[in-house]
């Protein structure tokens, strides 16, 4: 029986008992990132879900997260997630038996000070604005020069800074974006 | 470059569970056609069909010509990546839409600026995507290269242990029908001369620390010397050909199904005489655990590939023709059905 045979349903994927590592391949081919701290969740269906912090000053471009572990018969497994790191910050803790749904989490980043100066200026309605954008219409923030940018995905040329920052001051300090699709993948392996 | 981005950071998250989707075997067989106006739109077709949930990454490799676009089997196994194809000089109409359709954010294009255009990176640059390049000097490098990204950990195991498939860079069929396999098992595709063991795969074999190859084709694709070579870095060799591409491709099926514990309840329908529409099979092979069958001719099932299906009659359930009826005719791909079916 090959190592890497087709997983069937319910076939261990990690064995979170065992150590889980992690690195960061830039897929251009630059040398690989050591990523530091990884966790490892035995979810409640079976499924296992593993968070990596991308080390804070990571270029942007197309990565591949290298996540190396044993699963429940002692093989040695790697399961590849591709990730695209850019000045938005990207959580998202998925729930495998319902994928669609998500819950942000707040990442290490500290928050500029040109932005904490912006949040200074803004309304509670702005605030409110920032929140039904980030946290229900799907939007992201991006940071460009000294500005924060917030787009929906329905008017991506959208471009109000001032909201976005009322976004970051909603979570108290940390830098955080949400997206709609949670970053699920299935193990072909 | 006008949309790059900084990064300050990322979290993420992903849940990993085990699952193929596979469904129970059954008699009544049928053909689903993936096939656009043209390559590119072929392409988009296998991609949307065979993610329909989307990806974060996608693979862009040149249209007209095979080398990077089969190389990448690995590589989209590995991340579950979709391939995508485009003139080498500009984006072809539709495709951002179907990158957008897609939810993916960032593309890896692989090759060179010769096969992919640097004005194509611009083109996806300006509508938002960020856009990094895997490229070496010529086909073999970047095939090198493609091996050679991930961590040796990531290759998978077959026979003697961590395995690689090799095949020639000369023509497309043997590293065509091996794509599900490379995908599938983790297996690098490395590309050589059929004369002598390429540099480049020698220095992949090399760095990965493969234990086992599977050479794709015969002696007149991959000479005896190249095995000889291989073999004297102490690898295990084993040749999976036939008498034909299309006999090459059915033994490598049946490395698949009998070695590999492919379900084979689809199978991939590509011409055997022409890559343009088949380019992306290997990645949707290698993601439904499909093998890829080459017919004689648009019209001509041909006995290889009618006898692997005739074989698994009663267990395949879809027959996927890649490509429109100038690829794969409609008789060819009935054809097919009705032997899948038994008859």
């Amino acid at each position: 029986m090959p190592v890497n045979a087709p997983p069937r349903s319910g076939d261990p994927v990690l064995d979170t008992e065992q150590p889980i590592a992690a690195v960061l391949v830039p897929a251009s081919g630059a040398a690989d990132v050591p990523v530091p701290h990884v966790t490892a969740t035995l979810n409640a269906n079976g499924s296992v879900t593993v968070s990596v912090v991308i080390p804070e000053g990571t270029p942007p471009g197309v990565y591949f997260v290298a996540i190396v572990g044993t699963d429940a018969n002692g093989n040695s497994r790697t399961i590849i997630v591709p990730i695209v790191v850019r000045r938005v910050v990207t959580a998202a803790g998925v729930s495998a038996a319902d994928p669609a749904s998500f819950q942000p989490a707040a990442s290490t980043v500290e928050v500029p000070a040109s932005v904490r100066a912006l949040q200074a200026s803004l309304s509670e309605a702005e605030v409110a604005e920032a929140e039904t954008a980030v946290l229900e219409d799907g939007a992201t923030l991006v940071i460009e020069g000294e500005r924060l940018v917030v787009s929906r995905p329905s008017t991506d040329d959208s471009t109000r800074p001032l909201i976005a920052a009322a976004a970051v001051a909603l979570v108290g300090g940390s830098l955080i974006a949400v997206r709609r699709r949670p970053a699920t993948r299935k193990v072909a392996r | 470059m006008s949309r790059r981005r900084t990064a300050l950071g990322a979290l993420v998250a992903a849940a990993l569970v085990a699952g193929t989707g596979t469904a129970g075997a059954t008699a009544d067989a049928t053909g689903n056609r993936l096939a656009g106006p043209d390559r590119f739109s072929t392409a988009r077709v296998v991609a949307e069909q065979t993610f329909p949930d989307g990806a974060t990454v996608a693979l862009l490799a040149s249209g007209r010509s095979f080398a990077d676009a089969l190389a990448a089997s690995y590589l989209s196994g590995a991340g579950q990546l979709p391939l995508l194809l485009t003139e080498p000089h500009g984006l072809p109409a539709d495709l951002t839409d179907t990158l957008r359709a897609l939810n993916v954010e960032g593309v890896l294009v692989l090759g060179g600026t010769a096969a992919v255009n640097e004005s194509v990176v611009d083109q996806l640059e300006s509508e938002g995507f960020d856009v990094d390049r895997l490229a070496g000097d010529d086909r073999y490098e970047t095939a090198r290269r493609i091996a050679e990204l991930l961590p040796q950990d990531a290759v998978g195991s077959f026979g003697a242990g961590r395995a690689a498939i090799v095949a020639t860079g000369e023509a497309f069929p043997d590293a065509l029908a091996a794509g599900p396999l490379s995908a599938s098992q983790g297996m690098p595709i490395l590309l050589t001369e059929g004369g002598a063991l390429n540099a480049h795969a020698q220095a992949a074999l090399e760095s990965l620390d493969i234990e086992q190859v599977l050479i794709a084709g015969g002696p007149a694709a991959v000479s005896d010397a190249v095995v000889d070579a291989i073999e004297a870095m102490g690898i295990a060799v084993r040749r999976v050909a036939g008498a034909s591409r299309q006999a090459t491709a059915a033994a490598l099926a049946e490395v698949a199904r009998g070695e590999l514990s492919y379900p084979t309840e689809r199978v991939l329908l590509a011409r055997g005489d022409s890559f343009a529409d088949a380019l992306a099979g290997g990645t949707r092979g290698g993601h439904l655990f499909a093998p890829i069958l080459l017919i004689s001719a648009a019209g001509t099932l041909g006995v290889d590939a009618r006898s692997f299906i005739s074989d698994n009659a009663g267990t395949i359930a879809t027959v996927d023709a890649l490509g429109g009826t100038a690829a794969v005719s409609d008789a060819t791909l009935n054809d097919a059905v009705a032997a899948a079916r038994g008859q």
